[in-house]
């Protein structure tokens, strides 16, 4: 018996860092129980440490390669990378929420295990090494999410956020699982390996084939917020509690461009050409609306929303660019991306207190002048978004469009950078308005050491990226050599 | 071509399966639409059993009719004037028209589509007589990570169901 | 003219059992109400009906005649469609449960053999399960379309009471599918042929009290009758059916108890399997093997009917004993005690056949 129990834990090795956080999310659930109210935050930290340890398996497990589980799940680097990139996304997270929920007074436990459930889904979407394993890992990230948007229950957005995201989201789910079943019905079988060697000799020209390409770019289009499939992004973003929706625009966005990636650069690679085609139409297409769009917003959620639509166009990009450098560059970019973004809406918790939203682009007016700090951070996540050197965002940006360069795509890359230019437009009014004009009536800012501490890892990424971004840049070409 | 007794099933099976879907999608009733519902799931357990999936044509009864669409009545007859059939299925015309259209080019393009495929087939292999054991060694081996995830989802689902309804939080 | 030689065996196999299992669900759907009339009459020192035919042998002739032609009603404003079609549904379901009961290994009738089932599905049991799930729909139709509260609130109360029963009962029959190792109900009859489940200490005599009582909820009778408490809700989801409608959802519920009642025979004590006195362990002493034998003499269709039959009388003697339920209560007592026991049963179940002890 008891060698048969080390001959489970012994298979159970390569997926450690999931196992670890469900454990933690269901003790959380648990421990919630029988936890007073007024120490909900310990849960948080709690959870903290979960990610942590998970973090640190990952790393551990780092030189572990292989298809496990039939095939089912993957280790690689590649999965790796982007692993530690949820870690990253949870833990901030988890660190601007916890002072936010006490004041939204929605702080409970469950907050804190669906975080670490839709965590977990993310990890084995990324990891994934068979058709099924995305679909759940999906669906896991996505449930986890929507009850997460639909947290705050006395809020009528709140509940609208939850809404519409789960009905939107439940019926690109189907789109997918359609797209998904009339590949496994050409394949005959779910294995993405199975799949590409069968891409290998198949005839390409089938509409069959290309029909399921599409379906699965349009429910993977949904995740990451591409346009035409972005109509739910920014009411999502604006009703959602301000802790989620910063996390909702790092996470799942970076868990559909894993899949994205995977699934497209890998799997269906034989299909390059037309796959590339779409995508980059997409990409034009999202970063046009998204930075179009977010010029007219006067509420920060839904700018930032908009913004996030438009930075999924970017990265849209180096997907269509393709090969190993459009596939290193994404990584690169979604990284950044999740970093300056979490940073960003830190700074929008912080005008979040009793008696006041905080939520109008104009709140800000004079932040400069009362928080300096405060001001100096958001100054430098916006700057940052809009790919000014030298933050991170410059980087991000740089590699993407020589990645489309790179890969011929000159057009594309043109067109990138001038809807960057059009982007600095709405982001530097928000520095604007907080250098340049008076505060509208004094207010003092939210701050707790939690917060604090997110603020301080993400702008010293957000720096240390932008100026010496080769090591981040060499993991990710290392991780993606796996792939392709 | 000759028209033998199984594809007379056939066709009455698929008719019960997309008839009461016009219904589902046209009723002007909500109520309507959800007891429409039930013959369609019906119908879909039929084509299910005619594929001799036996055990997944139970699973769809059990499952969409004992348990999906039995709660969706719930939540429909729980909901106020419901049965006000302006309130609960307002489709202008214009709106109507691009959906339906939109829907016929989809519908065109999938036929189009799905006309000359060749799908994967499994040989001649003997079909078994009981889906039922495969299925279970399936889950257990091959799927086994996959079926551990559907748990972890469940519990997910309903913590989150339980998050959203319960009534107070003290 | 079809060639005979094609259509024989059919008639054989399929048509036969066909007939007379409709024949003798009618005809008990019939004789369990007078049986019932009769039984909760002797209990309260009654004699029952006893002015149409012999003892009142005739009364269900006698009612179903008045059904027939009593004035079929639909309410003003009722949904006409819904209205019919709820009876019907809540029927053909009970009927459709039905076609996958086997009443014993087949017969040989003048060197036909004749199977004692319609259809003997590998999923037999989940088939059935299905059956009784989907007559939910059936009662919540009906509650809705007679547009009246009490039935609106009738068919609220079944429904609810119906998916928390459901869930009990399946994992108490899957309790019996783990120890039988099929979902064919033949199949789990004849894996009692040492030792019926309800003797498989621990878990068979808890998931037979499960079995029962979920089954009992599952059809709506005392003491779980509060869909159609006359003291609050009239008469629950049917208040507004009279005449032949009326009399349909009556026959439902007897057949829903038949089903009820065949399944715990054929799980739970051994189906058609004769009732043996003394364990065969004893040893082959002369008297006992000499009754057993005696027993197995008798035909397993009369020992499954002696079986079931002695359930519907349970069912009538718990009308006559028991008060009905809370209706708090009753959600309380399927989902805070019976769901966690059989989870607990199940689970005990798996363990002690990978152990090898069922």
């Amino acid at each position: 018996m008891l060698t048969s129990v080390q001959e489970i834990l012994k298979q159970l090795v390569p997926i450690y860092p999931e196992f670890v956080l469900i454990a933690f999310a269901l003790s959380v659930l648990v421990v919630d129980m029988f936890l007073n109210g007024r120490y909900t935050h310990l849960l948080g930290w709690y959870s903290l440490i979960g990610i942590v340890i998970a973090a640190s398996m990952t790393i551990i497990l780092g030189g572990v390669q292989g298809a496990f589980f039939s095939g089912t799940v993957l280790l690689d680097p590649f999965s790796q990378f982007f692993k530690l990139v949820f870690y990253l996304a949870c833990g901030l997270g988890i660190l601007i929420a916890m002072k936010y929920l006490d004041i939204e007074d929605i702080h409970r436990g469950e907050y804190y295990a669906l975080m670490l459930f839709a965590t977990a889904g993310m990890m084995l979407m990324a990891s994934a090494g068979d058709l099924i394993t995305i679909y759940l890992g999906l669906e896991l990230m996505a449930l986890s999410i929507y009850v997460l948007a639909g947290f705050m229950r006395k809020d009528s957005r709140s509940n609208e956020a939850g809404i519409k995201y789960l009905l939107l989201g439940a019926f690109s789910s189907g789109i997918m699982l359609y797209g998904m079943s009339l590949l496994y019905g050409l394949a005959g079988t779910t294995n993405l390996d199975g799949i590409l060697a069968f891409l290998r000799t198949a005839d390409l020209k089938n509409p069959v084939l290309f029909l399921s390409m599409v379906m699965l770019m349009v429910s993977f289009g949904f995740k990451v917020a591409a346009v035409p499939f972005h109509m739910w992004v920014p009411d999502v973003y604006e009703g959602a509690p301000t802790s989620v929706t910063a996390f909702m625009s790092a996470g799942p966005k970076v868990a559909g461009f894993a899949v994205l990636l995977r699934v497209f650069t890998h799997t269906l690679d034989p299909l390059h050409a037309d796959i590339s085609l779409l995508l980059s139409g997409l990409a034009v297409l999202t970063m046009a609306v998204g930075n179009v769009m977010a010029l007219s917003q006067t509420n920060i959620k839904r700018m930032l929303a908009y913004s996030s639509i438009a930075h999924a166009g970017y990265a849209l990009v180096g997907v269509a660019a393709g090969g190993q450098e459009g596939a290193a560059s994404v990584m690169l970019y979604v990284l950044i991306y999740a970093v300056m973004n979490m940073g960003a809406f830190g700074v929008v918790i912080m005008l979040r207190k009793a008696g006041m939203r905080g939520e109008e682009i104009s709140d800000f007016a004079g932040l400069g002048k009362t928080n300096k700090t405060a001001a100096f951070l958001m100054l430098i996540f916006l700057f940052s978004l809009t790919g000014i050197p030298p933050m991170a965002g410059f980087v991000g940006k740089f590699y993407i469009f020589k990645s489309a360069v790179q890969a011929g795509m000159i057009w594309l890359a043109i067109v990138g950078v001038l809807f960057s230019a059009i982007s600095a437009y709405f982001y530097l009014r928000v520095i604007m308005l907080m250098y340049m004009y008076d505060p509208k009536e004094e207010f003092g800012l939210v701050q707790s050491p939690a917060l604090a501490l997110a603020l301080a890892i993400s702008v010293t990424a957000v720096i240390v990226i932008g100026v010496y971004p080769t090591p981040v840049l060499e993991f990710a070409r290392a991780s993606v050599a796996g792939l392709l | 071509m000759e028209i033998g007794m199984r594809d007379i099933v056939f066709l009455c099976v698929a008719l019960l399966t997309t008839i009461p879907c016009l219904i589902v999608v046209f009723s002007r009733n909500v109520l309507y639409s959800a007891f429409a519902l039930f013959f369609t799931f019906l119908g879909t357990s039929g084509l299910y059993f005619f594929l001799d999936a036996e055990f997944l044509a139970i699973t769809q009864v059990v499952v969409y009719i004992g348990g999906v669409s039995v709660l969706l009545l719930f939540a429909i007859l729980l909901t106020k004037n419901v049965d006000e059939i302006r309130k609960t299925n307002m489709i202008s015309g214009p709106r109507m028209a691009l959906a339906g259209a939109a829907a016929l080019a989809l519908l065109g393009s999938f036929l189009y589509a799905l006309k000359g495929a060749r799908w994967a087939m499994n040989g001649n292999a003997a079909y078994p007589a009981t889906t039922i054991k495969g299925l279970g060694d399936l889950l257990l081996s091959k799927y086994l990570l996959p079926f551990e995830i559907v748990s972890i989802l469940l519990l997910a689902v309903l913590v989150g169901s339980l998050v959203i309804s319960r009534r107070s939080v003290q | 003219m079809p060639d005979m030689q094609i259509i024989l065996p059919y008639v054989f196999s399929l048509g036969i059992p066909a007939v007379l299992l409709v024949s003798f669900i009618m005809l008990n759907a019939m004789y369990l109400q007078l049986m019932e009339r009769k039984v909760l009459a002797w209990m309260q020192n009654r004699v029952g009906p006893m002015r149409t035919g012999p003892w009142g042998l005739l009364q269900p002739v006698a009612d179903a005649v008045k059904f027939i032609f009593k004035e079929d009603i639909i309410p003003a404003k009722a949904d006409k469609w819904v209205f019919s079609a709820a009876p019907l549904i809540l029927l053909v379901m009970a009927f459709g449960g039905f076609v996958a009961i086997p009443f014993g290994s087949s017969v040989q009738v003048f060197g036909k053999t004749i199977p004692l089932w319609v259809s003997d599905l590998n999923v037999g049991i989940l088939y059935i399960l299905s059956m009784a799930s989907v007559g939910t729909y059936g009662v919540i139709m009906a509650g809705w379309a007679s547009n009246n509260k009490y039935s609106l609130m009738g068919g609220f109360r079944s429904a609810a009471q119906m998916i928390s029963y459901e869930i009990p009962m399946a994992f108490a029959v899957l309790t019996v599918v783990l120890m039988a190792g099929s979902l064919n109900l033949s199949d789990i009859v004849n894996a009692q042929s040492k030792q019926w489940f309800i003797y498989a200490l621990p878990v068979g005599p808890v998931a037979f009290v499960l079995y029962l009582i979920s089954g009992i909820a599952e059809t709506n009778r005392v003491p779980f009758d509060l869909p159609e408490a006359e003291s609050e809700l009239v008469a629950g989801y049917f208040t507004e059916y009279s005449g032949i409608r009326f009399g349909l959802f009556f026959m439902a519920e007897y057949m829903n108890m038949l089903i009820v009642s065949l399944l715990v025979s054929i799980m739970f004590l051994g189906g058609w399997l004769p009732v043996q006195l003394f364990p065969d362990w004893l040893g082959s002493v002369g008297l006992v093997t000499g009754i057993n034998r005696l027993l197995a003499m008798i035909p397993g269709v009369i020992w499954l009917l002696l079986k079931l039959y002695g359930f519907m009388f349970f069912y009538i003697w718990l009308r006559a004993t028991l008060p009905r339920y809370r209706y708090d209560q009753l959600m309380a007592v399927s989902w805070k005690f019976l769901l966690p026991v059989s989870l607990g049963t199940l689970l005990v179940t798996a363990f002690m056949k990978q152990a090898g002890w069922l």
